[in-house]
């Protein structure tokens, strides 16, 4: 048998993955070669040795920075409340950020104030209805804004508005109708399509696809209608 | 609780359970990278990277295939953003002053420490490819199969790289050994 060939069987030997007769032929010729038994040695020897091997400790920076993420992730997942977190691709001025954070909880806080009814909760239900308004003020002011990006970021931030809402809506329409970019007429489709609940929404795009000239966004507008289309097919609104 | 049925709840939204497998896995992982870089500051960046994509990406894992092979994949796409960034492909050359390896516990005895300093340093001598073969498959004792999927090549391909890397590494070794 060749040199090399020999050796590779030595290290099946000793890794187990040869058969019964493979394993027999591999002992007989270890009987007869010397230098055959020094190799399987040191094979040997380097298999025990790699799995003595120390592991290495880390520093426990690495525990404090993995719990600092975890709690951060947390954080963010509780507070995003979607899927696919896209308040984390916006990168945005830091308070606009915190109060478009604060949206999802209040939005979910302000539907547990609507089931209770008690006197202390319509206070609790009136401060969360003034910061909602405020984060509303926010966002169309940022629909006004030159940068077409700060404007798909105002869309993104209606995601997180899980109560329909009227205002936003209509904010979300004139935008489609109105915005000098077609990228941001994307983002108002897509941000439309979240509301196909709601018969304005509908409509809106439905009337858009008669206005728009540009094909991108005409597509955008057909695979989105007959999304929805399907969607109202499958749950029978 | 295995692997798998943990990350399952990671992806189920209970991410505290992720702190499980950070436990698990975190002397591997860091000490895969350290063989590679031999750098103990990158290799907690990178250590940190992996547990970080481990969580966000949490929806990308599949339950039919084995965790550890997933999280090996993100480690090795971690180290090829690494080294894009750093315009490096490979070590050419490991210089034995960077193998920054912590001092071996006062037990150890003196054979065992000689021992694993002259293995440590044959292991740096190896190629950078052979040795992330012998890293993955005998440190992290991952199947050849696994292997050959995180590599892109077949079973066959991947046995005889390692059966290269431990022929070569026996070469440099006991030529260390014989000194």
């Amino acid at each position: 048998m060749k040199e090399s060939i020999l050796e590779n069987q030595l290290i099946n030997y000793l890794e187990g993955s040869l058969s019964e007769a493979e394993k027999a032929e591999v002992e007989n010729a270890l009987t007869r070669s010397e230098s055959l038994q020094k190799k399987l040695a040191e094979f040997k020897e380097l298999f025990e040795g790699m799995d003595q091997l120390l592991e290495e400790k880390p520093s426990q920076q690495l525990d404090e920075n993995f719990y600092r993420l975890l709690k951060e992730e947390q954080q963010q997942a509780h507070l995003a409340k979607i899927p696919n977190n896209t308040l984390k691709h916006v990168n945005m001025v830091p308070n606009i950020w915190t109060v478009a954070a604060a949206v999802a909880l209040l939005v979910g806080g302000l539907f547990i104030g609507w089931q209770l009814s008690n006197q202390s909760n319509q206070k609790v239900l009136t401060s969360l209805k003034e910061e909602i308004q405020t984060t509303k003020e926010m966002m169309f002011a940022l629909l006004q804004q030159e940068s077409a990006s700060n404007r798909i970021k105002a869309i993104n931030i209606s995601q997180n508005f899980q109560q329909v809402d009227d205002d936003i809506i209509n904010a979300l329409i004139h935008t489609l109708n109105n915005d000098q970019s077609n990228n941001v007429k994307l983002a108002a489709i897509e941000a439309l399509s979240h509301f196909s609940s709601v018969l304005s929404a509908r409509k809106a795009l439905i009337h858009a696809l008669g206005e728009q000239n540009n094909p991108v966004v005409q597509i955008e507008l057909i695979t989105t209608l007959v999304a929805i289309e399907e969607k109202q097919a499958c749950t029978g609104q | 609780m295995t692997d798998e049925y943990i990350m399952g709840l990671v992806q189920n939204g209970d991410l505290g359970k992720s702190s499980m497998l950070f436990k698990r896995y975190k002397l591997p992982i860091y000490n895969f990278f350290l063989r590679i870089t031999y750098d103990s500051n990158v290799s907690e960046d990178l250590t940190q990277t992996v547990f970080e994509r481990m969580i966000r990406y949490r929806n990308s894992y599949t339950k039919s295939r084995a965790f550890r092979a997933w999280i090996y994949q993100i480690a090795r796409n971690v180290k090829a953003d690494h080294y894009r960034k750093n315009s490096r492909m490979y070590f050419s050359h490991i210089d034995q002053e960077k193998i920054a390896l912590t001092e071996m516990p006062i037990t150890e005895k003196m054979e065992q420490r000689e021992q694993n300093k002259n293995l440590e340093q044959a292991l740096a001598q190896l190629g950078e490819e052979q040795r992330e073969v012998l890293l993955l498959t005998r440190f992290q004792k991952l199947k050849y199969a696994e292997v050959a999927v995180l590599m892109g090549c077949s079973e066959g391909a991947i046995k005889v790289k390692v059966h290269r890397a431990i022929k070569e590494l026996r070469k440099i070794y006991f030529k260390i050994d014989a000194l």
